[in-house]
């Protein structure tokens, strides 16, 4: 990949404008929009970071209607972790930055906020304990790099004039706000080589949309591995990404034709009632022969 | 140099500044008094113990073997993945720390509990573990509990663990007390100081063979470690009797979190209420076993998903086995359960999100 800003802009510019075409020969006249999403995502095909290593077609096609639920540490954790690595002072514990953080609760986003605020006690200390094991893991990831810059975000990029949205989160970065070489993409997800690329092809399209210029690398860390994996940021890697949100958005608009493939994911699919090889997989076994 | 990564302690100790010292430390906590327990730091203290009689040497020759060990692994989970091939592409083979106990007792176990991993021992059991984790929690993190029920309840709802709420609620229903005692017992884990940075089911996960094969535990807690300047200690709490699995269960944490964190904690422990802390110092000895039992558990689970007919080994755990009403081997063992009660401990392990295979 080339250090050099003004091709790494180029090198995205094409990327976005292959996504363009091809989502204009894929969908003609369907799926026009103008501005942002509704609340609901009602009419909206949303093709998140989680897509790209999908392995079900019909599970995408046919997503779960969404809801609103109250906070969890699963919903928390993740993004107090980032703002307790972002705002640490390096001589402080991440626990007492932890405590200053939800002490200033006016500072953080109105859902995380909102959410906390109910929680009493008991529920806080359950969170508190789930962000603090987050940045162990996280910094133990990191092999304590200090240069990090632990800004990272849900992005949002809406594919201009359709009601597709692209949805990527990242957590740290290397460089520049404006500019960053390299972004670290830290979650529990066990994927391999080729899913990297393409999620890695992903998150620098989606992530570096506002600034413009593609990072040098996607780095991503899987929970509880102590360990990172590069990924350059190259045209092919682009390329690859934009070909799995082609397919998948060609699904969204076509999803009888989406095909039901059975993995470990069906024991808590939504479509688990209505998929025969779903079933299969999930429903207690005959008794198998056994020696 | 571990795995060609450089090993970070001094790193990562310059890096997060002076701390200070533990016995100094503020506990976490302390704001409201309880009333299960007044005085706390029992394991704390004994765990602080151990360390100081320990020959650090231990550890740190344990450190030395992890790369040879992952090394000769990664060979045997490289030739189980080649098993793999052409069976489903791209897909995972997992062996998590539930997994590989199941393996140990009974291949049908697993086989079973893969396709149902809801089907655990008995409920009121399977709940107190449960509870217990959940007060070792609030007593690190919060301080004393005063409410248990309330306060399980209110951890547990903002896990999301709403069945298991449920399951609380009618526990609770049939007798209000069902967990006062493991709350009571869980005072034993307060005054863990700040500095040792208390980790409450913290994820290890090696993955093997271009992450083919992914083997995975959750830590009930870690204390120490890299990233802090003291000893790792990785403690797991049981709320159950005293088994000889829980040795090789926290041997194999052992394991897991040197690959991790690029050294090998110095302790691991068994925490069961109202019993003398079961410490073991991690050695190679310790680290060696754990994976030649952690080979020869992905060895065996490739072999299931490819088609192998599982052995039976009919034993306690046939009383929670999703085939025992099929199984003739359970048949065999009905009545009462030797050793008394199944393992309430023997939950569902995490496993970290992702595709997999399975028979």
């Amino acid at each position: 990949m080339t250090p050099d800003p003004a091709e790494r802009a180029e090198l995205l510019a094409a990327a976005r404008g292959r996504l363009q075409a091809s989502l204009d020969d894929l969908l003609g006249d369907r799926l026009r929009a103008s501005g942002r999403p509704p609340r609901d995502r009602a009419g909206w095909i949303e093709v998140r970071d989680a897509d790209m290593v999908g392995r079900c077609a019909a599970r995408f096609a046919h997503p779960a209607p969404s809801q609103w639920s109250d906070l969890t540490t699963i919903t928390a954790t993740r993004t107090l972790g980032r703002l307790v690595l972002r705002d640490r002072d390096p001589s402080e514990s991440p626990d007492a930055a932890l405590d200053r953080i939800l002490a200033g609760a006016d500072d953080l986003p109105a859902w995380l906020a909102n959410g906390l605020e109910p929680l009493d006690r008991s529920a806080t200390a359950a969170v508190r304990t789930s962000v603090f094991a987050w940045v162990a893991d996280a910094l133990t990831a990191v092999r304590g790099r200090s240069d990090l810059a632990w800004d990272g975000a849900t992005e949002r990029v809406t594919v201009p004039g359709r009601a597709v949205q692209l949805v990527a989160r990242w957590d740290a970065r290397l460089g520049s706000r404006r500019s960053p070489t390299t972004l670290l993409v830290h979650s529990p997800r066990v994927a391999d080589g080729a899913d990297d690329v393409v999620a890695a092809g992903f998150v620098a399209l989606v992530a570096c949309h506002h600034s413009g210029v593609a990072p040098e690398r996607i780095r991503f860390s899987t929970a509880g591995t102590g360990a990172t994996r590069a990924v350059a940021i190259t045209g092919a890697v682009l390329s690859t990404a934009v070909e799995r949100i082609v397919e998948l958005v060609g699904l969204s608009v076509e999803p009888d034709e989406a095909p039901f493939t059975a993995g470990g994911w069906c024991r808590w699919c939504h479509l688990l009632d209505d998929c025969e090889v779903g079933r299969a997989v999930v429903a207690p076994p005959d008794a198998p022969e056994s020696t | 140099m571990v795995n060609g990564e450089m090993v970070v302690s001094s790193l990562m100790t310059g890096r997060l500044g002076p701390v200070p010292d533990p016995h100094d430390a503020v506990p976490v906590g302390w704001e409201t008094p309880g009333v299960h327990g007044e005085v706390g730091g029992a394991l704390f203290d004994e765990v602080v113990a151990e360390l100081e009689v320990l020959d650090p040497a231990l550890a740190v020759s344990a450190t030395g073997a992890l790369p040879g060990l992952r090394d000769r692994l990664e060979q045997r989970a490289s030739a189980a993945a080649a098993l793999l091939d052409g069976h489903e592409e791209g897909a995972v083979l997992r062996v998590p720390k539930s997994r590989l106990a199941d393996l140990q007792q009974c291949e049908r176990l697993a086989v079973a509990r893969h396709a149902r991993p809801d089907a655990g021992p008995p409920g009121l059991a399977a709940l107190r573990g449960v509870a217990l984790d959940r007060f070792v929690l609030l007593e690190v993190a919060q301080g004393p509990i005063v409410d248990p029920v309330e306060e399980l309840l209110s951890v547990l709802d903002v896990q999301g663990e709403l069945d298991t709420c449920d399951q609380v609620v009618a526990a609770a229903s049939a007798d209000p007390g069902f967990v006062d005692d493991l709350a009571a017992a869980a005072a034993a884990w307060r005054g863990v100081p700040r500095s040792w940075w208390p980790r409450l089911q913290s994820p290890a996960v090696a993955q093997l063979a271009d992450g083919r094969v992914v083997c995975s535990g959750k830590l009930d807690v870690e204390l120490g470690g890299v990233l802090t300047p003291h000893p790792g200690v990785v403690v797991e709490v049981k709320s159950g009797a005293p088994r000889p699995a829980h040795v090789e269960e926290v041997a194999l944490y052992a394991l897991l979190v040197g690959w991790r964190d690029g050294v090998a904690p110095s302790l691991v422990a068994r925490w069961y209420p109202d019993e003398p802390t079961a410490c073991m110092p991690v050695d190679t000895g310790l680290l060696t076993s754990a994976a030649a039992r952690l080979g020869d558990a992905i060895e065996q689970w490739a072999q299931l998903v490819v088609g192998r007919r599982p052995e039976e080994s009919p034993g306690p755990w046939c009383r929670w086995c999703p085939h025992a009403a099929v199984c003739p081997s359970a048949a065999a063992t009905a009545g009462p359960t030797p050793g008394g009660l199944a393992d309430p401990d023997d939950e569902v392990e995490w496993e970290p999100p992702g595709d997999e295979v399975g028979p």
